[in-house]
Formats: structure tokens, sequence, C-alpha cells
């Protein structure tokens, strides 16, 4: 495994260090210069379990999300954009940081950011922006009342929901009082379609072709292909977040019920958009959307997330700035990663991201510029569990588990047969292993955080 | 199909509510849903059980013959009570089947514990149905296919409906005051008996088996009473299909849509 840390300075030592010695960083490029434009305000928008390919504009024939449609036919939408790690925590964990979760420590749910390792509040506030978080923060806690680097827009502790209006109103009324006096990094954090887990909890009082609202019956979505497909593969993601034994029309009735969240989910960020054009702000703010990873949805016979397939890992990325950044692209080209959120919003920012991001900057390819890219990206799973997506294939390993997957997506987009014991394919594989070895050498390892819950009412602040 | 009444909790979606129902004790007596009342619900939330989450007074007021009235005052904790979400809101309704809105208005804010606002946290949304258009204060346009219909309102609606006679209806919902979502239908599902209230205790039942007979452990309830409910289910675009429980007497007791809960927790008027 890569390097590890065997002292670590705390994060308030790194930013002040940083700070000195990217003095350039903080105090010409945030001062605009004569004639320059002060930088745009930056609106960061997560959802929590959206698939890619959950949006109506997308292809989805199941799901009307005319708002986030409005982000897609406004701006640039990166279709090969995957999750660091498919599950809550450490996704958000290099959503906020630009790092692997091995390099932040949130190698599993429920674990706070390595001292470290700064993260985006504490970054923009230091170059200048007025910082707020709203929603779901689960860096350790859901919804503390503190974060560090940020002012909380409070809303409390729950569920999609209950808490998703309330995350859009306390936004709305953020963007309508604020004084100007300075660009904003607002976060706005929804969890629909999240509640989709609590679902699979009711399919025990769900009598198997028996719905218990019938009028749903003639709209219940259809069966993907590879809904009963289960193939070899490590034991971590074979064995893990299976749901087996629901009828089909189960599994109709799951998703009829995923699809209504994300609709909810669709609301509110139209509410939430309305807000920023209605106080003015939307032509100088730059708006992002991401989740933090996406929904079985039965595909492998699975729900929620975890695994390295395509339906957890591949996650919408939209950017949008009417008038700056393109309208209508859907890039298929380009692998992008959760990793890339912290490096976009440094450069609109006119800031240097933290050392040793490994996030890449999406700004020249939204401004259709050509620039070298990445040909991988690779995707955690399960804390030792491995995925390496290039542009055709997916390869998939966990050291000590001898069975391995390999995919090839353009033949295979469903992920239904794996060619790992396929000899045909015994280079390119070994092409892949090499680049997931070579990325584990760039890794900057650091011990898991210690666990720290989802809530605790005696504890209501993240460590 | 056995007449025996069931409890609460052998029906779907109230099945995760165990704990909270295990104690309900619906009110009794007459009430006119077509009248002045305040309901004071319970809300929880439903993740494998049932957690206090919010409560939520909804007041009704008669404004002539043809109108009233819906106020709504929504109040959502924030552990560790240090602070609270809350909300309050009016809406002007028609007296007819779906409780129509005409116009509303609703503000938000946040306080702490000694009920001070809280800084930046106050926002507002008023607007009105006008001629297949919801405008709303600011000057925002949405068209929408009549009836509208505001998710609150709802509440008030299901209580007034024919029982078994009512034919489906479709409607544009008006969620929490400022969402349209179209293509929402509303219907009655089914009749239910049950059995509420009293105490549950644990008694022994006999059951006989081919060759003797064995002796169970059993919950019962002690005191309890049989209850009609007339069950109504909302489905539509971008809502986790809605239940409401309602009594003989017109009582929106329970209602449930996906994860979330209400319980019927007061009653005046």
């Amino acid at each position: 495994m890569g390097e590890r840390r065997t002292t670590q300075p705390t994060r308030r030592q790194f930013l002040q260090t940083s700070a000195v010695a990217a003095g350039a960083a903080f105090t010409t490029e945030t001062q605009p210069a004569a004639g320059k434009a002060a930088p745009p305000n930056l609106l960061f928008i997560i959802s929590d379990q959206l698939s890619i390919d959950a949006m109506a504009a997308h292809g989805c024939g199941n799901a009307r999300t005319p708002n986030l449609d409005r982000l897609v036919n406004r701006g640039v939408s990166f279709q090969q954009s995957y999750s660091t790690n498919p599950v809550c925590s450490p996704a958000r964990s290099s959503l906020f940081t630009g790092r692997m979760p091995v390099e932040t420590g949130v190698v599993t749910n429920g674990r706070p950011i390595h001292s470290s390792v700064p993260q985006l509040g504490q970054w923009l506030s230091q170059a200048g922006y007025e910082t707020a978080h709203c929603g779901k923060w689960h860096l350790p806690y859901g919804y503390p009342l503190e974060i560090e680097g940020f002012t909380i827009l409070p809303v409390g502790n729950g569920q999609g929901d209950l808490l998703d209006p309330l995350v859009s109103d306390a936004c709305e009324a953020y963007l309508k009082t604020r004084d100007n006096t300075a660009p904003f990094f607002l976060v706005a954090s929804f969890m629909q379609p999240h509640d989709i887990c609590y679902w699979a909890l009711r399919t025990d009082y769900l009598v198997p072709e028996q719905l218990p609202f019938p009028r749903v019956a003639g709209m219940l979505p259809d069966l993907p292909p590879n809904l009963r497909s289960n193939p070899a593969g490590p034991s971590k993601v074979r064995g893990h977040a299976n749901l087996p034994g629901l009828s089909d029309e189960q599994w109709q009735y799951y998703n009829y019920i995923y699809y209504r969240q994300v609709e909810m989910l669709d609301a509110e960020v139209g509410r939430l958009l309305d807000a920023l054009e209605d106080c003015g702000c939307a032509e100088n703010t730059v708006v992002v959307f991401t989740a933090d990873h996406g929904e079985c949805g039965g595909r492998h016979e699975k729900h929620g997330k975890w695994t390295p397939y395509q339906e957890s890992a591949n996650v919408p990325m939209l950017v949008s700035w009417p008038g700056q950044i393109p309208e209508g692209v859907r890039d298929n080209e380009h692998l992008v990663s959760g990793l890339d959120v912290m490096s976009t919003l440094c450069d609109y920012a006119g800031v240097a991201p933290p050392p040793g991001v490994h996030g890449k900057s999406l700004r020249p390819l939204l401004e259709g510029k050509s620039v070298p890219w990445r040909d991988h990206v690779v995707v955690e799973t399960r804390v030792t569990c491995r995925a390496v997506r290039t542009a055709r294939y997916k390869y998939v390993e966990d050291p000590g588990d001898p069975v391995r997957q390999f995919f090839d997506l353009q033949e295979d987009p469903w992920e239904m047969n794996n060619l790992y014991e396929n000899g045909r394919y015994a280079d390119l594989m070994e092409e892949h292993r090499k680049l997931l070895k070579d990325w584990d050498a760039r890794m900057t390892y650091v011990e898991p955080t210690p666990e720290g819950g989802y809530w605790s009412p005696d504890r209501g602040r993240a460590s | 199909m056995s007449d025996t009444p069931k409890e609460l909790t052998d029906h779907f979606p109230l099945t995760h509510m165990g704990g909270i129902l295990r104690d309900f004790a619906p009110p009794e007596g007459s009430f006119d849903p077509a009248g002045a009342w305040t309901h004071r619900y319970k809300v929880y939330s439903l993740t494998g059980g049932a957690t206090p989450a919010a409560t939520v007074a909804l007041r009704r007021s008669p404004a002539g013959d043809e109108a009233f009235q819906l106020s709504v005052d929504y109040e959502h904790p924030l552990l560790p009570d240090v602070f609270r979400r809350r909300f309050q809101a009016r809406l002007d309704c028609a007296l007819d089947p779906l409780a129509t809105v005409r116009s509303w208005s609703c503000r938000g804010w946040a306080e702490d514990r000694s009920g001070a606002e809280q800084p930046r946290s106050r926002s507002t949304l008023a607007g009105r149905a006008s001629e297949g258009k919801v405008i709303l204060d600011g000057g925002r346009s949405l068209p929408f296919t009549p009836p509208l219909v505001s998710n609150w309102g709802l509440f008030e609606a299901v209580q007034r409906l024919p029982r078994e006679a009512f034919e489906p209806k479709c409607f544009t919902l008006l969620d929490d005051f400022g969402r349209v979502k179209p293509e929402q239908s509303l219907c009655y599902r089914e009749r239910l008996s049950v059995v509420a209230g009293g105490k549950l205790v644990k008694t022994t039942r006999e059951e006989k088996l081919e060759k003797g007979a064995i002796v169970r452990e059993v919950w019962a309830r002690e005191n309890a009473r049989n209850l009609t409910v007339h069950v109504y289910d909302h489905v539509g675009r971008g809502v986790v299909p809605w239940t409401y429980w309602v009594d003989e007497a017109g009582r929106l007791l329970l209602a449930v849509s996906g994860i979330e809960g209400y319980v019927l927790d007061t009653e005046e008027g």
C-alpha cells in the first residue's frame, strides 16, 4: 500500500502553513487585479443516492425531473463521472477535499475527515468567500451544528422527506437576506432519493404480486435487463447489498418509489434555482450538482449502493453558469471523478487547491479547451476493494480475493458478463492492474479516522 | 376473510409504527369536519421504528358558506434542542371536495431555544391560483391543470369526503406552498375494522393440536374499542404515496407517506 503518515499536522496548522507557503494564492489571486472580474458565487448542490440515469434529461422515462433537466440544458453534463467510493461519508470526504477516501481517513460511513486534510469550507473561507452549509454533512455527523469553515444553516436531523423542504427553505432565506459584500460558497446538501434505503425494510410486508396501492399498478417502471444477474466477483461485491427473493413486481414497486423520491429532490432543486434567480445572483453563480453515489434499484439483484457497478458508482456531475459555460453539452468522453469538485471550485474562485489534491479542474473542459486528461478513474469500495474504469473497461479486485471482475462496458453496458477468466483479455487486465498499482503508489494513506456515529444527542458538533 | 378487527399495525404501511400505535387512543365522540376545529399531529420519521420528528397544528376556520381558512403551524425541533425550524402558513380554500386552494402565505424561520429568531433564516412564500396559473409573490407564474390542491388541504379534505361512494379525483398538488406537482389522484381504498385504545397486556391462549394442546403467550387489548376507519390513497408525480385513515366521525387519525407518519394527538373544537 502507499506511504503512511507517521505524524500528522492538525488541519489548522496545515492551513496556516499552506497560507504562508502559497501566499500568492491567497493575496494576489483572490484580490481581483485591476479590471479583472471578482470571483463568482459558487452553489454546490449534493444529492444522496442519485444514479446518473435517473434523470429525464439523461433518458430516464420513469421520472420527470424538469429542474435537474434545467441544469443539464443550461450547462455541461459529464456522463462518465464516478464516485470515489460509493457510500455516503467516504464519497463526501472526496467531494470536499479532492482526495481519495484512503487519504481522508473516511473509509466507511460516520467518520470525520482526517485532521491534516483541509476541506472546501476552510479553504474558500480563507480565500475570502462567505461559506455556508445546509443539509446533510455526515462527516461524521449527519446534521451537525458546527462545521469548521462553514456557517451552518440549521435544519435539524432526519430524512429527505421531512428535511429537504427545510433545506431549500433555509437556503432561499440565506440567498435573499445576505448582504452581498463577498462572494458566497453555499452547499445545499439534499437527502433524497436516499429515503429509498428504508423501503427495503418494507418489502417483508409486501405480499408478492399484491400491491398495496392498486392505483400505481399501471405506472410501474420496467425492470432492468440485469435484474437477476450476479456475475462472479470478489465476495465483497458479489455478497453485499443483495436483496434476493423479491418478485419482479416488488422490484418494480421499489423503483416506482425511488423515482418519486427523485422527483421530490427535483422539486427542491427547482426551488433553490428559482431562489438563486429571484435574488439576482444567477448570472454570477457557478452551480455544480452531483451525488455521492447512485442506487442499484434491483440491478444485479442489489439495493442501495456500495458496489463498483455503474448503477452505484456512475453519478451526475452537472456544471452550469449561463452565459459563461456552454449549454446543453453532454460530455461522454472525459472520465470525471468526485475528486474534481475541489479543483473546479478553486479554479473558479481564483485560488490554488490545497497541495496533494488529486482532482482536476473541469474548467478547461467547460470552456471547450483541448487539454490532456486522465485515462482512468479509481473507485474504492468496502475498504479494500478497488475498481479502475478506463474509457471502455472496468477492472475490479480485492487483494486476497482470487475472484476478480473485468467488464467490457462498450459491449456489455449492464455488466453481466465477467471476462476475468477469458484468456483473450489477460493483457488488458494486466494493464488495468498496473494502473491500480500506480494509483496506490501515489496515495498518501492515513489511518482511518475514528467512527463518530451518525448522530449523538449529546454531541451536535463535528469532532 | 375474518371479520375480527385487527390492530392498526397489521395494515401496511402502519406496520412500522408499532411502538407508537400500541398506545394510540383515538379521540371519541362527535366531530364536525366542516366546522371549526384544531388538530395537532405528532410527526414521526419511520426509519425502522418511529422517531419523533416534528409537530404540526392544523386549524380550520369556516369563512362563509363556500370557503374556509386552514392555518398550519409546523415545528421541527433540532436535536439537541438548540434550534427549531418553524413555519406558519394560511391557506384560503374553497369548500369543495378537495379543498381547492385559492391563495396562501407561508413564513419560515429558525429560532433558538429562547425563541429568538436566527439571523438570515426567514423565508416567505405566498401566492394565488388564477385562471390555471399559480402566481407567486415576486412574479413567478406556473401553469397548472385545475383543481389546485394543497398537501395540507388534503388533511382537511379527506375528512369530508364520501366514503365508499367516492369516485377517484385527479388534481394538481401545491406541495409545501411553492412546488407545483401535476398528475395526482386521490381514491378511496377500503373500510377496515380495527381495535385501538385500551391497554396491551400479555395473556395466554390455548391452541389445540392433533394430539393435545399448547399454551401460547399472546398480546391482547383490554378495554379496547372497535373502530371503523376509511382508507384513502393519494398517488402522483413527486410524492411517495400517501395513505389517510379517517374514522366514522370524519376525523383524520393517521397519515403516512413513505417514512413520514402523522398521528393525531389532540383535538379542539
